[in-house]
C-alpha cells in the first residue's frame, strides 16, 4: 500500500482560489443606488433637519414608494421561545388591513412584510437588510427588542430607513443625536421608575426602598432613573438585588434579603418573572409595591395570585379586556373593527395586540401627514408632533415630539392599582413632558 | 469497446477527474456569488459558510470521531465575543489577528471539554456539552460588562472590516471573498486531518474503541485533540460571523442554545461524514425561512423538525451521502450495462471505512 499522493489537489485549487479572486477584484459590482452627499432640496427647508440625509451613507428617499403601493417591514419574534413578544404583529396587521379596506393612504395600499428573528438580534440586522435591501421597503414599524433595535440602529442611521414606533421602552431611543432614524413607541422605563418615585415623594416622604432588578439593559434604567429621583429627599433605597433571565434564575433568594431589610416600598424591575417574585414575599411583609409596566398582563397577575393584589404599576393605555374602558373611542374603535380584519376573541383581550393597533394607526396618521412621501420627511414628522392621539392610549396621552429637544412621544403616564380583578387607576394621569431624556442617560 | 464499458474501465481516473470538476465549479461559482447578488445576500452567505465551519467542526467530531457536542454555539460564542471585545477595546488591532486569537481560544477550551469526554460518552457527553451551552449564555449574563449580556456590544460606530482601496471592491464583496478564502482553507485543512494519521486513527475510535487501543492508537490524546480543533473550526466560524457583518455586534440573545442545535441540524442535513456536507447543510438552515411563507413563519421549525425525520429514514448521512449512494448505484446500472460482471468493488468519495482498512494495515 501506498502513501497518499503527496501533492494534494486542493492545495491547487486553493491557489487557484487566490488567483481567481485577484481576477475577481478588477470588477467591483455598479452600485446603482444613490449615495447620500448633499441632501436633495426638496427634502429639506432652510432650517436643520433632526434626520438630514446629508448624514447618511446611502439615501433613497422613495424607496418603497409606487403609484399605488407603500412598502413597509417589520422584524418580530414570530417563533421561538418568546414567541409571545410578537403579538402587537397582530394587531399592526388588523390595522393595516383596516386602513387598505378604506382606500389607503393617498390612494396607495400598504403592504406589510413580517420577518421572523426569534429575538435573536443577529437574525434582526438580517432580517432588517433584507427588507431593505431586497423587498425595498419605505420604513419600518414596530420591530421588536431592546437588543434587537440596538443591533440595527446603526444599520438604519447609515442608511437612513426610518423605524418608527420601535417596541421597546429602553432609554437609548433618546439619543436622537447620534441615531436619529428610529423612534420609541413606548414609554420610557425610566419615565415609569419616576412616576413611582414621586408618589412615595407625596404618599411616603421617608420611605425605605428594596429594589430587586433584572440585571440587563431592561432592569438598570428603572434603578438609574428612580435613583436619580430621590436624590435630595428623605427617601433611601435600603436593599437592591438583581437577577440573570438568562437561567430563569430562581429569585427566592434575593427576595428574602429583601424581605429582610424591613423596607416599607419595593420596586420591582422585572419582566416574566413579576409572578415569581411577588409570591416569594414573606406574608408579613407588606410594602408598597410597584411592579414594571410589561408586568400590567392580566396573565401575569392571575398567576401571582393574591400575592398581586395591592401592587402598583403604570399605564399609558387602555386596556380592552377590561369592561369599564368600553366606552373609550379608541377602544371602542378597536373593538367594532378589529375582528373584521382577522383579529380573535382573545386578540380582543390583549393589550399586546391593542398597542399593535395602536401603531399601526400611529404610522399612519405619520404617512398622512408627512409634506411628501419620502423618508426624510416622514422621520421628521415623526419628530415634530403635536398633539396627536391614537389607538387606545388613555384620552390624556397627547404626543408631542421636538427631535433632539424632546424625542420622546408617550411621557403621559398613570399610576395604577392591581384590586385582585383589575387595574384601578390611583390619582390623576402625570405628565412627564419634554423631561424624559432627564429621567436616564440615553447614551449610557 | 461500449462507453459503457469504457467508463466502468475508467471509472478511477473518471472519478478523480469529476471531482475536480467539481470542486473547480465549487471554487468558481462561489468566486461569482457576490458580484450576482445585493449586500444583503452577500451577508447571508457570510452567514452560511460562518455556520457552516461550526458544523465543520461537528463533522469532524461527531461523523469521523464518533464524540457528540450540543455545545458548539459555545465556541463559536468565544470566537464571536473574541472579535468584537478586541476590535471593540483595541481598534488598531487587525480584524483577522482577532479571528486566530479566537481560534486558540476555542481550541483551548475545547480542549479542556474534551478531557472529560474520556470517561464519558454518548448521550452522557451530549448532556455534558449541552451545560456548556446553557453555561456559556449565563456566563455571558453573568460577565455583562466584559460582554454587554443580552443587550449586546459592538465595535464603535463605523470602524468595520472594509475593503481596502486597491481591490476595488464594495465592503461586502470584501468581507465576502476574505471568508470565502478562510473557508475554502478550513476545508482543506479538515480534509487534510482526515486524510490524515490522526484522521484515520479517529475513525478507528468512532468504530471501535477498544480495537483501536489493541492496534496502537492513542485514543485520548486523538479524542481530545479532535474536540479542539472541532471547537477550534468553530471558534473561527464565529469570529467571522461577526467579521462579516455590515455592523459588527454580539449579544447573549444570539448565543442560546438554539444555535447549538442550528449547527447540528446543519450537520444532519449536510452529511457527517463529508467536508462540504456542513456547508451545503448551513445553507439549508440558514435560507429555509426565505422559502416559508411569511405568514407562515412559525412553520419553520416545524419544517426543520420534519425534515430532519425523514432525512434520517431516507438518508441518514444527510444530502451528500445521498448523492454517493446515488453515485454508486449508477456505477453499478452502468456495469450492468457494460456486462463487465459484478460491481467492482470500489466506492466513490473518500469512504472512511476504507481508509480505517488501509490504517490498521499500517499501523
Amino acid at each position: 500500500m501506498t502513501r497518499p499522493n503527496k501533492r494534494h489537489p486542493l492545495t491547487l485549487v486553493a491557489m487557484f482560489a487566490l488567483v481567481a479572486l485577484i481576477a475577481a477584484a478588477c470588477g467591483g459590482r455598479d452600485d446603482d443606488t444613490t449615495t447620500g452627499g448633499g441632501g436633495d432640496g426638496e427634502d429639506g427647508g432652510g432650517e436643520a433637519l433632526v434626520a438630514d440625509p446629508a448624514d447618511c451613507e446611502i439615501y433613497d428617499g422613495e424607496a418603497g414608494v409606487t403609484e399605488d403601493t407603500i412598502k413597509i417591514g417589520t422584524s418580530a419574534p414570530i417563533s421561538g421561545a418568546v414567541a409571545a413578544f410578537g403579538k402587537p404583529l397582530a394587531g399592526m396587521r388588523a390595522y393595516i388591513d383596516y386602513i387598505n379596506a378604506q382606500g389607503g393612504v393617498d390612494g396607495r395600499q400598504i403592504e406589510l412584510i413580517a420577518e421572523d428573528d426569534q429575538y435573536d438580534p443577529n437574525l434582526t440586522l438580517q432580517n432588517v437588510q433584507k427588507l431593505v435591501e431586497e423587498d425595498n421597503v419605505f420604513a419600518l414599524v414596530g420591530v421588536i427588542g431592546t437588543p434587537n433595535n440596538l443591533a440595527i440602529r446603526d444599520y438604519l442611521a447609515e442608511n437612513c430607513v426610518p423605524s418608527l414606533a420601535v417596541a421597546t421602552g429602553s432609554p437609548k431611543w433618546g439619543d436622537v443625536e447620534n441615531y436619529p432614524w428610529m423612534i420609541g413607541g413606548l414609554p420610557s422605563y425610566a419615565a415609569e421608575a419616576t412616576l413611582f418615585a414621586e408618589y412615595l415623594k407625596e404618599n411616603q416622604p421617608d420611605a425605605k426602598v428594596a429594589v430587586i432588578f433584572q440585571n440587563d439593559d431592561f432592569g438598570k434604567p428603572y434603578v438609574e432613573a428612580f435613583k436619580n429621583a430621590i436624590e435630595g429627599t428623605d427617601i433611601e433605597i435600603v436593599g437592591e438585588e438583581s437577577y440573570d433571565i438568562a437561567g430563569q434564575a430562581d429569585t427566592t433568594a434575593q427576595v428574602t434579603t429583601l424581605a429582610d431589610t424591613d423596607a416599607d416600598a419595593f420596586l420591582v424591575a422585572a419582566t416574566t418573572t413579576c409572578p415569581n417574585i411577588l409570591g416569594q414575599m414573606p406574608d408579613d411583609w407588606e410594602p408598597t409595591t410597584y411592579v414594571s409596566i410589561v408586568c400590567t398582563s392580566r396573565t401575569l397577575m392571575a398567576l401571582a395570585g393574591d400575592a398581586a393584589i395591592g401592587a402598583y404599576s403604570a399605564r399609558a393605555t387602555l386596556d380592552p379586556a377590561d369592561p369599564a374602558n368600553a366606552e373609550d373611542e379608541g377602544i371602542a374603535f378597536f373593538l367594532e373593527e378589529g375582528p373584521k380584519y382577522g383579529l380573535t376573541e382573545e386578540d380582543l383581550g390583549n393589550l399586546n395586540v391593542a398597542i399593535g393597533w395602536s401603531w399601526g394607526e400611529w404610522f399612519v396618521d405619520m404617512l398622512e401627514e408627512s409634506p411628501a412621501l419620502t423618508r426624510a420627511d416622514v422621520m421628521n414628522t415623526a419628530w415634530a408632533q403635536q398633539d396627536q392621539h391614537f389607538g387606545v392610549l388613555l384620552p390624556e396621552v397627547l404626543v408631542n415630539t421636538n427631535g433632539v429637544e424632546d424625542p420622546w412621544a408617550i411621557e403621559q403616564l398613570q399610576l395604577i392599582r392591581w384590586d385582585g380583578q383589575a387595574w384601578v387607576p390611583e390619582g390623576e394621569v402625570v405628565s412627564f413632558e419634554g423631561e424624559t431624556n432627564t429621567f436616564a442617560d440615553p447614551t449610557a | 469497446m461500449s462507453a459503457a464499458s469504457w467508463a466502468v474501465e475508467k471509472r478511477p481516473t473518471l472519478v478523480k477527474v469529476g471531482r475536480w470538476v467539481g470542486w473547480i465549479g465549487i471554487i468558481a461559482v462561489g468566486l461569482y456569488l457576490p458580484q450576482a447578488f445585493p449586500p444583503f445576500r452577500v451577508g447571508q452567505f457570510n452567514t452560511i459558510m460562518a455556520y457552516g465551519l461550526a458544523a465543520l467542526g461537528l463533522a469532524l467530531l461527531t461523523g469521523f470521531n464518533g464524540q457528540i457536542s450540543i455545545g458548539h454555539g459555545a465556541f463559536f460564542g468565544i470566537g464571536a465575543y473574541t472579535t468584537v471585545i478586541i476590535v471593540g477595546d483595541h481598534p488598531e488591532f487587525p480584524w483577522l489577528a482577532t479571528t486566530a486569537v479566537g481560534a486558540l481560544l476555542a481550541f483551548a477550551v475545547g480542549i479542556v471539554v474534551g478531557l472529560p469526554a474520556l470517561r464519558i460518552r454518548g448521550l452522557y457527553l451530549g448532556v455534558v456539552t449541552l451545560a456548556l451551552a446553557l453555561l456559556f449564555r449565563q456566563a455571558l449574563e453573568k460577565y455583562s460588562d466584559l460582554t454587554g449580556g443580552s443587550q449586546g456590544r459592538g465595535v464603535p460606530r463605523g470602524q468595520k472590516f472594509s475593503a481596502p482601496d486597491w481591490t476595488g471592491l464594495a465592503n461586502d464583496q470584501w468581507r465576502y471573498y476574505v471568508i470565502f478564502v478562510i473557508v475554502v482553507g478550513c476545508l482543506v485543512l479538515s480534509r487534510n486531518i482526515v486524510k490524515s494519521r490522526m484522521g484515520r486513527a479517529a475513525v478507528a475510535i468512532r468504530d471501535n474503541e477498544t480495537a483501536a487501543e489493541v492496534l496502537g492508537v492513542n485514543v485520548a490524546r486523538t479524542k481530545v485533540l479532535m474536540f479542539g480543533v472541532s471547537a477550534m473550526l468553530a471558534g473561527i466560524g464565529g469570529s467571522l460571523l461577526v467579521i462579516g457583518s455590515p455592523i459588527p455586534r454580539v449579544s447573549a440573545n444570539s448565543f442560546t442554545i438554539v444555535l447549538s442545535i442550528t449547527f447540528l441540524v446543519a450537520l444532519v442535513v449536510g452529511g457527517a461524514t463529508s467536508i462540504l456536507g456542513p456547508i451545503i447543510g448551513a445553507a439549508f438552515v440558514v435560507l429555509l425561512p426565505e422559502v416559508v411563507p411569511h405568514e407562515q413563519q412559525v412553520l419553520t421549525p416545524v419544517i426543520l423538525g420534519a425534515v430532519l425525520i425523514a432525512l434520517m429514514l431516507v438518508a441518514p448521512d444527510g444530502v451528500v451521502g445521498l448523492s454517493r449512494r446515488s453515485a454508486s448505484w449508477a456505477w453499478r446500472m452502468l456495469a450492468r450495462a457494460a456486462d463487465t460482471g459484478p460491481d467492482t468493488g470500489l466506492e466513490t468519495g473518500d469512504s472512511s471505512k476504507e481508509q480505517l482498512q488501509l490504517d490498521s494495515r499500517e499501523s
